[in-house]
């Protein structure tokens, strides 16, 4: 797959859809390619992050690996992006991640990724705008909960 | 230090000049009679009567005489020019022993600095100091007593020579000298301020640029290069403004100076002429009398002129030394090494009411009271970043308190020396740093207090020796060996190696270190069999790792197939250049190259890709700012030429590429030579184009055989001296997307040549890599590893450890702590920690904060 290629799918990840054709090609030519084999780790848990994923082919799992038996916590189809909240945050990994099959990823380096964010003001506002989302819905979440827990016989 | 430069210089010199005076009061007597002679010469050789001239009861004719005259000339000159030559010669090393001294003394005092001191100071105000800065320092110092000793004398000299011809051109000659004297030091004294202005401005500068270059993140993060720049602009305006004020009047004292200069010659032609007139002054004595007074202006500038440099030096002086004498500097009785038995501390540390409120403490912490037993393993749990620091700092001995007091086995650390701290305490913090030296000496600079060879052997050669006695430095031969392992109880280099290897494996350095072994190149000069020994680990090495993960792990380098993890002109030279100067590009556009590339028609291919190339370039970062470091990562351009790229893109458009010029055509060829599908992932060169360079490698490699000066090219059977070992193993590129599984091939590399015994030889390799400045060629883990490592290699009686491995996962780092505690079973260990699960594992914690 050539780097136009893998331009075209990073546009279609909501994440990027901000960026121009340009951006997303040179985000593409900047990033680098990884194929791994059935069973690879990609990253464990605890790791340093050092950079975000994208799934281009085959399939991938999210592993809690803070017990013995790794429990598989997700599974993510081509197309998905992993890794970008320890990125921001700059914590370790939660999780590990593994190849399932022979898969194709893109990585984005850590570096590169902030300096997207610092350079490209709309590709700000989108990820502040995407992660407001996300607390708005866990919440949500974290408010139905409390209430499932005051009313059990709901 | 000495206050004032005068007494630092007598001080030190006192005896040189002398010997300097001594040598410039020999040299005076002939410089009056070069004077003498001429006048003689016109007077009584050329104007004088009769024929007969009788010196020392010779009769002489008048040639003989006058050619004695002028032979006795000729060796006044050459015995004053030689005189003259060896005052230079040792007034100038004179001041660069001076100025070696006053280096050594501020470098050896920046060693004396309490450890806060160095939060208020930055290494760019210090390192001008000892370098640029003191410089003029030195040509002043050869020149402070020989100067005016000198030229003082000279005029003093030529001065009396024309008071003897007559005193009222001596009154002429010396009349204006009273007003300069006055004048000048009156106009100097504004100038001495506004250079201490400008010093203390250029000095505050290079701060900030220091500055900018530590905070470049955050200058662009924030985008405020305007403000920084206006900031530069408004110093570097301030400093224009000094300077110019300077030269106003530096430029006016010079214009004073040869009014006056020129005023003289007008009292001898008016009163010398109407002597001469009158019969009271012969016309040799005037003659002469204008040729002294032609030569008194240059003794007289110089004279001027080293009293402007002299309150220059006595205010650069001053200002320098005040940077160097911190209130709190270490005692030289406690700094410096005594040749006393070290005491080994083996009972207990005891803080008592210590407080850490100074200016420079952040925690604030008061009434720090604890005792920690050596022999036992304590851990101090401290969640606050700084308060770890400081604390560490404190029980390392490296901050000693300023109330209250720390004790080693009952001894105060103020009555503690360096020597007995320093051999006693081991520690590593996150503020340790590794040294741009090999990794082996950084595992061993814990080990090197002071040379340990006999004296005699340590000694240096002569001549360094006395030259250092004679300014002051140390006389310990840096080349000798420091490795103390004897004070370690080890006996012999192969213990020491025992030794080494214990904390490598204790922090899990050693896969680290094959890594960095594995990435070193080998020299021609240090091959000791071991490349033969490689070429034959080839076999195994395919056999065993080629067919890993179904034969993708490794593309192996074959003469018939294009390699599509080598660039284009990779693959074209399929090679390495044999002497370090011949850039690939040079290499393709070579005469016989060239021919072969077009015979095979590549040039217009790779034309053509270098066009597409060119134009994705120009796309992908249109909207990239020239300053961004993108270029330099990823771009084929530099920014500075993506104009000239885009011009010529534009042209090939408009008027085809057979318009380009022979250089236009090299520019778009050395941009394809960048390109490897691989890493690029750019479907630009079409299997096509790769059957051709295939074709053309071969046809070069036919024509340059491989015994050629220029290219090593690639070959099974023999050593590839450009590439690295592990290259040289694989004979082969690990493929760019399987760049992740490097540990488990090293691992598997690490194997083979355990099998083979090449183990050791190889990992020697590693050991002597550099690690580049702070460590930075090497990642974070492992720098952190080898801190660890160092401070484990020491084996001191206590060691004070904070959070050494933050960069490594828990599990990592809870394998090395258990590592550390059990190579260091008997012995102390101190752990600042701030993870509280860590508690149980130590004899005795402590804890600090809320």
């Amino acid at each position: 797959m050539d780097v136009i290629e893998q331009a075209k799918r990073l546009g279609k990840i909501p994440l990027f859809t901000t960026l121009d054709e340009s951006q997303l090609k040179l985000l593409a030519f900047t990033s680098e390619t990884f194929s791994y084999s059935e069973g690879d780790f990609l990253f464990h848990q605890d790791d340093v992050s050092d950079g975000i994923y994208i799934v281009l082919e085959g399939q991938v799992s999210v592993i809690d690996e803070s017990t013995d038996e790794h429990v598989v916590l997700s599974e993510k189809e081509p197309g998905a992006l992993l890794g970008e909240m320890a990125v921001l945050r700059n914590v370790r990994r939660s999780a590990g991640l593994r190849a399932d099959s022979e898969s194709l990823v893109l990585k984005i380096s850590a570096d590169r990724f902030i300096e997207l964010i610092t350079s490209t003001p709309s590709f700000a506002l989108f990820v502040l705008n995407d992660i407001s989302s996300r607390l708005a819905e866990a919440s949500a979440e974290l408010a139905e909960l409390k209430l499932q827990q005051m009313h059990p016989t709901d | 230090m000495e206050r004032s430069i005068y007494r630092y210089i007598l001080q030190h010199t006192w005896k040189d000049q002398l010997f300097l005076i001594g040598l410039i009061l020999i040299s005076l007597p002939f410089v009056y009679l070069s004077l003498e002679i001429p006048k003689i010469i016109i007077n009584e050789v050329l104007g004088g009567q009769g024929n007969r001239f009788d010196f020392m009861g010779f009769e002489l004719t008048q040639v003989q005489f006058l050619f004695l005259m002028s032979f006795a000339f000729l060796g006044l000159i050459v015995i004053g020019g030689a005189l003259k030559y060896v005052i230079n010669v040792y007034r100038g090393a004179l001041g660069e022993r001076m100025l070696r001294r006053f280096r050594y003394t501020l470098y050896s005092r920046v060693l004396r600095f309490p450890l806060p001191h160095f939060r208020k100071v930055s290494g760019g105000e210090l390192i001008p100091m000892i370098t640029a800065e003191s410089e003029p320092l030195g040509g002043f110092i050869g020149d402070s007593i020989a100067l005016p000793a000198f030229q003082g004398g000279l005029l003093i000299t030529y001065v009396g020579f024309i008071f003897v011809q007559d005193v009222w051109l001596g009154l002429a000659a010396i009349a204006l000298y009273p007003p300069q004297a006055y004048l000048i030091p009156k106009l100097q004294r504004r100038i001495n301020q506004l250079s201490r202005q400008r010093v203390q401005t250029v000095r505050k500068l290079a701060f900030r640029v220091g500055e900018t270059v530590n905070s470049a993140t955050d200058i662009k993060a924030n985008d405020t290069g305007a403000l920084e720049r206006a900031d530069i602009s408004h110093r570097l305006g301030k400093i224009f403004r000094i300077r110019n004020e300077i030269f106003r009047r530096k430029f006016f004292i010079k214009f004073l100076n040869n009014f006056l200069a020129q005023l003289t010659p007008f009292f001898f032609f008016s009163i010398g002429g109407y002597l001469v007139l009158q019969g009271r002054l012969s016309l040799g004595a005037l003659v002469a009398v204008l040729a002294a007074y032609k030569d008194i202006g240059p003794p007289w500038k110089e004279l001027l002129k080293f009293y402007q440099i002299t309150e220059d030096t006595r205010v650069k002086y001053a200002q320098i030394i005040k940077q160097f004498e911190p209130a709190e500097i270490r005692s030289e009785e406690l700094h410096l090494p005594t040749s006393a038995e070290v005491p080994k501390f083996s009972k207990t540390i005891t803080a008592s009411n210590i407080s850490l409120t100074g200016e420079h403490h952040h925690s604030k912490l008061e009434g720090i009271n604890f005792s920690i037993s050596v022999p036992e393993h304590s851990g101090i749990l401290c969640k606050e970043r700084e308060t770890a620091r400081e604390v560490g700092a404190l029980i390392a001995g490296l901050d000693p308190p300023i109330s209250g007091d720390l004790r080693f086995d009952d001894q105060s650390i103020a009555n503690l020396s360096d020597q007995i701290l320093g051999t006693n305490i081991g520690y590593c913090s996150p503020s340790s740093q590794l040294l741009n030296v090999s990794v082996l000496d950084n595992l061993l600079y814990g080990l090197k207090h002071y040379p340990v060879e006999d004296e005699l052997a340590r000694a240096l050669p002569d001549r360094e020796l006395r030259e250092a006695n004679k300014s002051g430095n140390s006389t310990d031969n840096i080349k000798t060996s420091w490795v103390d392992f004897r004070g370690l109880g080890l006996h012999s280099e192969e213990e020491l190696e025992q030794h080494i290897g214990d904390a490598i494996l204790a922090v899990e350095l050693d896969q680290d270190i094959m890594g960095l072994a594995l990435q070193s190149y080998l020299s021609r000069a240090s091959n000791s069999g071991l490349t033969q020994k490689i070429i034959e680990a080839r076999a195994k090495v395919r056999e065993e790792i080629a067919d890993m993960d179904d034969g993708r792990l490794i593309e192996t380098f074959e003469r018939t197939a294009y390699s599509q993890n080598l660039t284009v002109g990779e693959n074209l030279m399929f090679g390495t250049p044999k002497k370090t100067d011949l850039p690939l590009e040079e290499f393709v556009h070579w005469e016989q190259v060239n021919g072969i590339m077009s015979k095979l028609g590549l040039d217009k291919g790779l034309t053509e890709v270098g066009i597409e190339a060119t134009r994705l370039m120009i796309d992908l970062f249109r909207n990239v700012d020239a300053s961004s470091d993108l270029y330099s990562r990823y771009s084929f351009i530099e920014a500075s030429r993506m104009d000239e790229y885009r011009k010529l893109v534009e042209k090939v458009d408009t008027r085809g590429v057979d318009s380009c010029s022979q250089d236009e055509r090299t520019m778009l060829i050395s941009i394809a030579l960048q390109i490897s599908p691989a890493q690029h992932r750019l479907a630009l060169i079409t299997p096509q184009i790769q059957d051709q360079i295939v074709s053309a490698r071969r046809q070069i490699m036919e024509l340059m055989g491989q015994e050629n000066d220029l290219v090593q090219f690639i070959d099974r059977d023999t050593y590839q001296w450009g590439m690295n070992i592990r290259e040289n193993l694989l004979f082969g590129k690990i493929s760019f997307d399987k760049r992740h599984m490097v540990d488990r091939i090293h691992e598997k590399l690490n194997q083979i040549l355990r099998d083979l015994g090449l183990e050791k030889d190889i990992i020697g390799r590693g050991l002597l890599s550099r690690c580049g400045e702070a460590g930075s060629l090497l990642s974070q883990t492992v720098r952190q590893k080898l801190l660890l490592a160092r401070a484990l290699v020491k084996d001191s009686e206590v060691l004070v450890i904070e959070e050494p491995l933050s960069a490594l996962n828990a599990e990592t780092q809870q394998r090395i702590f258990a590592n550390v505690k059990k190579l260091r079973s008997d012995r102390n260990l101190v752990w600042i920690f701030s993870d509280e699960r860590m508690s149980d594992q130590f004899d005795r914690v402590l804890k600090l904060g809320d």
